[in-house]
């Protein structure tokens, strides 16, 4: 229903007709062919960022039950195999995308690597998910942070923000 | 002297078509979370949108099948308001539900990561794990999130957006701007497929 890929001007036609029945503004985007990497970040104002994990998907589309429902239907590699380089260029880029989006604790931020080495932001999920298959905790296991330690961490950064805005609006209050 | 363990809210379930995941989720998180810091209070969300307090012990149904897991039914409904130091209110005239210390929001898609329920908590003024408002309204725009991507010069695959007032654009000229096959997509990010894990 939301996702298509559009190959000619005819299956263009039928996505448009169906378009707004879900949403008033629609996107048209490049199909990028590449490997699916996916980097965790966890901070506030410094954050870091995990070692990358990859998808290898085993339909054209991450579909819903191959997402979640089928663990048979998604293969995950954590880490990724890519280069040193690659690795840091990605958290780097994980990092960047982060601040750039204004985002706070906790961010899963998705990836395409292209054949020749060129790095894509694919998108930002602000709540990823934590089931037992989940990338987001998995890749901060194999980053060093048990699954019980990481919500302690993500408890604590909720605390920390909350006396910092405090903070500023006292000062304001204040003035 | 023991010290007081705080109380988490965890939010989950919600009006999404991410229900389920989000019940899984949350079960995860429920039993890893740390018991001797922190009490875990279960806020289960129907697909109504109702919050309904659960019990720690016995939330889900059919808990162990990804299939068919869902939340089991309460009455005991409930509500955060402005300012009220984090005590739950009853809205069936229960017994005091008790307060809340912090919210870990565990859900997927609108009103739980879209920025809807962010602005909630922060009215209730009570700490909440991940992205606020804004970060949380960006993420969840696709348009949006892109065109601050490219401001920042992030790298991201080409896009035009479209709105049914401004008119779809000519299919040669969608070719000409990012190629072809290219991906149809919903601006807001609605639904499953937008989702990995």
């Amino acid at each position: 229903m939301g996702v298509s890929k559009v190959h000619n001007h005819s299956e263009y036609e039928q996505a448009v007709t169906q378009a707004f029945a879900y949403d008033n503004k629609i996107l048209l985007e490049e199909y990028i062919r590449g490997r699916e990497i996916e980097c965790s970040v966890l901070g506030n104002d410094d954050p870091v960022a995990s070692v990358p994990g990859e998808i290898i998907p085993s339909h054209e589309f991450y579909s819903y039950d191959a997402k979640y429902l089928d663990e048979q239907g998604a293969a995950l590699e954590v880490p990724a195999r890519l280069s040193a380089e690659i690795v840091t260029a990605i958290q780097r880029l994980a990092i960047a995308t982060f601040k750039a989006l204004s985002c706070e604790g906790m961010a899963r931020v998705d990836f395409f690597l292209r054949d020749n080495n060129e790095i894509l932001v694919n998108e930002i999920n602000t709540i990823p998910g934590f089931t037992s298959i989940s990338m987001y905790p998995r890749l901060w296991q194999a980053s060093g942070i048990a699954y019980t330690d990481l919500i302690d961490r993500l408890i604590q950064l909720a605390f920390e923000r909350f006396e910092k805005e405090r903070r500023l609006q006292t000062a304001y209050a204040a003035d | 002297m023991a010290k007081k363990k705080i109380k988490v809210g965890i939010l989950f379930g919600g009006k999404s078509a991410e229900h389920e995941v989000s019940l899984l989720s949350a079960k995860n998180i429920i039993e890893a979370i740390d018991r001797d810091k922190y009490t875990p209070v279960l806020i289960g969300i129907d697909k109504n949108g109702k919050w309904l307090l659960q019990d720690a012990a016995n939330y889900l149904l059919n808990a162990s099948n990804p299939k068919f897991i869902k939340l089991k039914p309460s009455e005991r409904r409930v509500a955060l308001v402005p300012q009220n130091e984090g005590r739950l209110t009853s809205l069936q005239g229960q017994p005091d539900p008790g307060s809340i210390d912090v919210v870990f929001p565990v859900l997927h898609g609108p009103f739980g990561e879209d920025g809807a329920l962010q602005g909630l908590l922060k009215m209730a003024d009570i700490p909440f794990v991940g992205a606020g408002v804004l970060g949380s309204a960006v993420g969840m725009d696709k348009d949006v999130m892109k065109r601050l991507l490219r401001d920042a010069r992030i790298p991201g695959a080409k896009f035009i957006a479209a709105t049914e007032l401004a008119g779809i654009p000519e299919y040669a000229s969608v070719v000409v701007a990012v190629g072809e096959p290219f991906l149809f997509l919903r601006g807001r990010q609605q639904g499953p497929q937008s989702l990995r894990i």
